[in-house]
């Protein structure tokens, strides 16, 4: 090769990245426009955990259900009347962040925890609190375990990518306990690792050790130790910098919770057309003002939501009840009056 | 024969990658909701790694956790190349040896193992190595000194003081001089070196009288004492050392090949043995036509070492995983980590390169 050509070679190679990663870096999405994305589109896309019984499964013939499903389905209803416009994204979790921050999907039910540090330094946003959660742990009956302090020196099982494992190194670090650490990238193959006994206990939050263990070989030889070593509180995950999204996600699921709060369920939702009370009138949009009008959506959108898919405490019954499988009780996921921490905005 | 390039790679082309992935880092948007912060990397790491060749726990930087990833991929690394490499010859010298057998295992292995992708690979002998039973499970073999269990194999482990360590080393080392010298002729070398290496035992029997054997035992959760191998590294390697041996033996066998036939017969007339002329005659020969794609092979060994997390191993990449998820600075912990696999790619690659340039014909 001569002079010429050694020189110019490597610079045509900068140049051409250098054009390259400016369009790339021109198309990185801040999905600033997620809304205006989504009536695009047609359609809500919801990024969700690929097999997780009660949250988010899909049946042999590939139609999805659970909790994460009917909350995505909640927002499309009320944003196209129609619930069947929710498009079901099955994720790995390392795939959440990226999914979102890329605009791939336009929120993640994933079961993220609200964090501090996720909503200010890594520019995300928590719109809504679905689930208090915590993180849990699991262990086979016949190691006789009832209190944590017991697990000195066990080998414990922990996804990787999420706050677990932080969590779990800050609690035993606390309490000067020695322990082992499988860690995993993959959900399934860290559970059939448990259950085969490569570790003697498995942290994760309730709800997702409840669904898992459904689908053991003997469900009823594993307990669920009650104390639990942090609050998660589980939400919607946004992009930060879209307001029109993030309030459509406030709204919409705070219509689940205020309907479970003045009563109204999918059943009596016809037969209230000609109620009295002002709280389910004004919920059903009979009087008041329009909620949601500047969004363009229908006056009586909160009434479809429910006759589609129910309220808060009907979901959880269906999917995570106590005669389904999961059977997860309810805790702190209550309403505010009745001991718990969710509740509704003012419906005004 | 046509002289060979310079295949030194060049200050200029490092200079040249590591300015393209600057710019690419760049033109990630940093207007506000995310700012490069190299601040993490002294910061507290907050998570524990399973395994670990130097001390490491929660509260140390995460500098730290870095090297022990580091340190974990090249132990895989190391233990893969020389295993696979082994391997790899094995399979060669059956598929060379002309015997029907021999053909035919191999063909089913190099066939199966080829087409099916590598992490199915090492999902599957994760699964089989599932099938241990668990310490509760498990009885000790060899009146206690060995116990095989799902999480690892566990041996009775000497405590010896630092300077019985080194000794303990030092007479293996001996050992191993004492034997090659035995077979090259060399005598006095040889018992020399024997020699010292029963001294050095001597050493570490009387100053250690308090030689401490901690036999492996089941405890409440885990076997406690004992030294022990862990199930990770052993199936990672064990699926590397198989995978990558497939590959290797077709690269070994077609180095094999292209030593003309003539070298092989006229070393048999002259009364050489088989065994003389492998060794003297036709590997290094092989050598030129093997290395260079050998080296590609173990470049690819490094970076494949990075699924490791799918079965519990904390490499590299496993631990840029976690500080990723635990600080929040996935942008530089990439970084660290591109630039680790780069210049470990590289260091191979140029001892390797070396290493080939010397077994080339002079003046070809």
């Amino acid at each position: 090769m001569n002079f010429t050509t050694q020189l110019l070679t490597p610079l045509r190679t900068v140049g051409a990245t250098m054009i390259f990663s400016a369009a790339v870096g021109a198309t990185a999405a801040n999905a600033g426009e997620t809304y205006d994305r989504i009536i695009e589109n047609g359609e809500v896309r919801c990024g969700v955990a690929a097999g997780s019984p009660g949250f988010s499964i899909a049946d042999d013939d590939g139609n999805w259900s659970g909790f994460a499903i009917d909350l995505c389905r909640a927002v499309a209803t009320a944003i196209f009347d129609d619930p069947a416009q929710a498009k079901i994204v099955p994720l790995g979790w390392q795939h959440v962040f990226p999914g979102v921050q890329s605009g791939e999907i336009d929120t993640s039910l994933h079961g993220v925890t609200a964090t501090v540090g996720r909503d200010t330094d890594l520019g995300f946003n928590f719109p809504s609190l679905y689930m208090m959660s915590g993180h849990n742990f699991m262990v086979p009956k016949s190691k006789g375990v009832s209190e944590l302090q017991e697990l000195e020196g066990a080998s414990i099982c922990i996804l990787q990518g999420a706050t677990v494992e932080s969590n779990v190194a800050q609690y035993f670090k606390g309490q000067d306990l020695a322990y082992e650490q499988a860690i995993f990238d993959n959900a399934e193959t860290m559970y059939q690792a448990y259950e085969a006994g490569r570790c003697d206990a498995i942290v994760s939050e309730p709800n997702d050790l409840a669904s898992r263990r459904t689908a053991f070989e003997d469900p009823q030889a594993h307990v669920i130790l009650e104390e639990a070593i942090s609050k998660e509180p589980l939400s919607f995950l946004t992009a930060q910098g879209d307001e029109d999204w993030n309030d459509t996600i406030k709204i919409v699921f705070g219509a689940l919770l205020q309907a479970e709060e003045v009563g109204i369920t999918s059943e009596n939702v016809a037969e209230l057309s000609d109620t009295k009370n002002y709280n389910q009138r004004v919920f059903l949009g009979l009087e008041g003002d329009i909620l949601g009008e500047r969004f363009g959506w229908k006056a009586n959108w909160a009434a479809r939501v429910v006759e589609e898919l129910g309220n808060y405490g009907e979901l959880w019954e269906t999917h995570l009840g106590l005669q389904t499988k999961v059977a997860l009780p309810r805790g702190p996921n209550r309403l505010w009056n009745q001991g718990g921490v969710l509740y509704a905005p003012a419906w005004r | 024969m046509l002289s060979l390039p310079k295949q030194k790679p060049t200050l200029g082309r490092i200079a040249i990658i590591f300015g393209l992935i600057a710019i690419l880092v760049f033109s990630i948007k940093l207007d506000g909701s995310y700012k490069l912060d190299w601040n993490f990397l002294s910061k507290g790491a907050k998570f524990e790694i399973g395994f670990s060749l130097i001390s490491f726990s929660s509260s140390d930087t995460v500098a730290r956790a870095f090297l022990v990833g580091f340190l974990n991929t090249f132990i895989i690394t190391a233990i893969g190349v020389v295993l696979s490499t082994i391997l790899g010859i094995i399979i060669a010298v059956f598929r060379s040896s002309g015997s029907p057998l021999g053909a035919a295992v191999s063909k089913i292995y190099l066939f199966l193992v080829r087409n099916v992708p590598f992490l199915i690979q090492l999902l599957v002998w994760f699964a089989i190595s599932l099938t241990l039973p668990s310490p509760d499970d498990s009885n000790p073999m060899f009146g206690g000194g060995l116990i095989v269990t799902s999480r690892g194999i566990y041996v009775p482990a000497v405590d010896l003081s630092p300077a019985a360590a080194i000794a303990a080393g030092l007479s293996a080392v001996l050992v191993i001089v004492a034997i090659v010298s035995f077979f090259k002729r060399a005598t006095k070398l040889s018992l020399v070196s024997l020699g010292l290496a029963v001294a050095a035992v001597l050493f570490i029997w009387l100053s250690d009288n308090s030689m401490q054997v901690s036999y492996p035992e089941n405890g409440r959760f885990n076997i406690k004492g004992g030294s022990r191998l862990p199930v990770e590294i052993a199936t990672l390697s064990w699926a590397i050392t198989i995978y990558y041996g497939a590959f290797l033996s077709e690269i070994i066998r077609s180095g094999i090949k292209s030593v003309p036939a003539g070298q092989a017969e006229a070393a048999r007339s002259l009364g050489l043995r088989p065994a003389v002329i492998w060794v003297k005659v036709i590997f290094p020969q092989a050598l030129r036509a093997i290395i260079p794609a050998a080296t590609s092979q173990y470049m690819l060994l490094l970076k494949t070492s990075s699924l490791g997390i799918a079965i519990g191993f904390a490499e590299a990449m496993g631990v840029a995983n976690s500080v990723m998820t635990v600080s929040g600075r996935s942008i530089e912990a990439m970084f660290v980590i591109v630039a680790f696999y780069l210049i470990s790619n590289l260091v191979i690659a140029t001892a390797l390169n070396m290493y080939n340039r010397a077994v080339q014909l002079k003046g070809f």
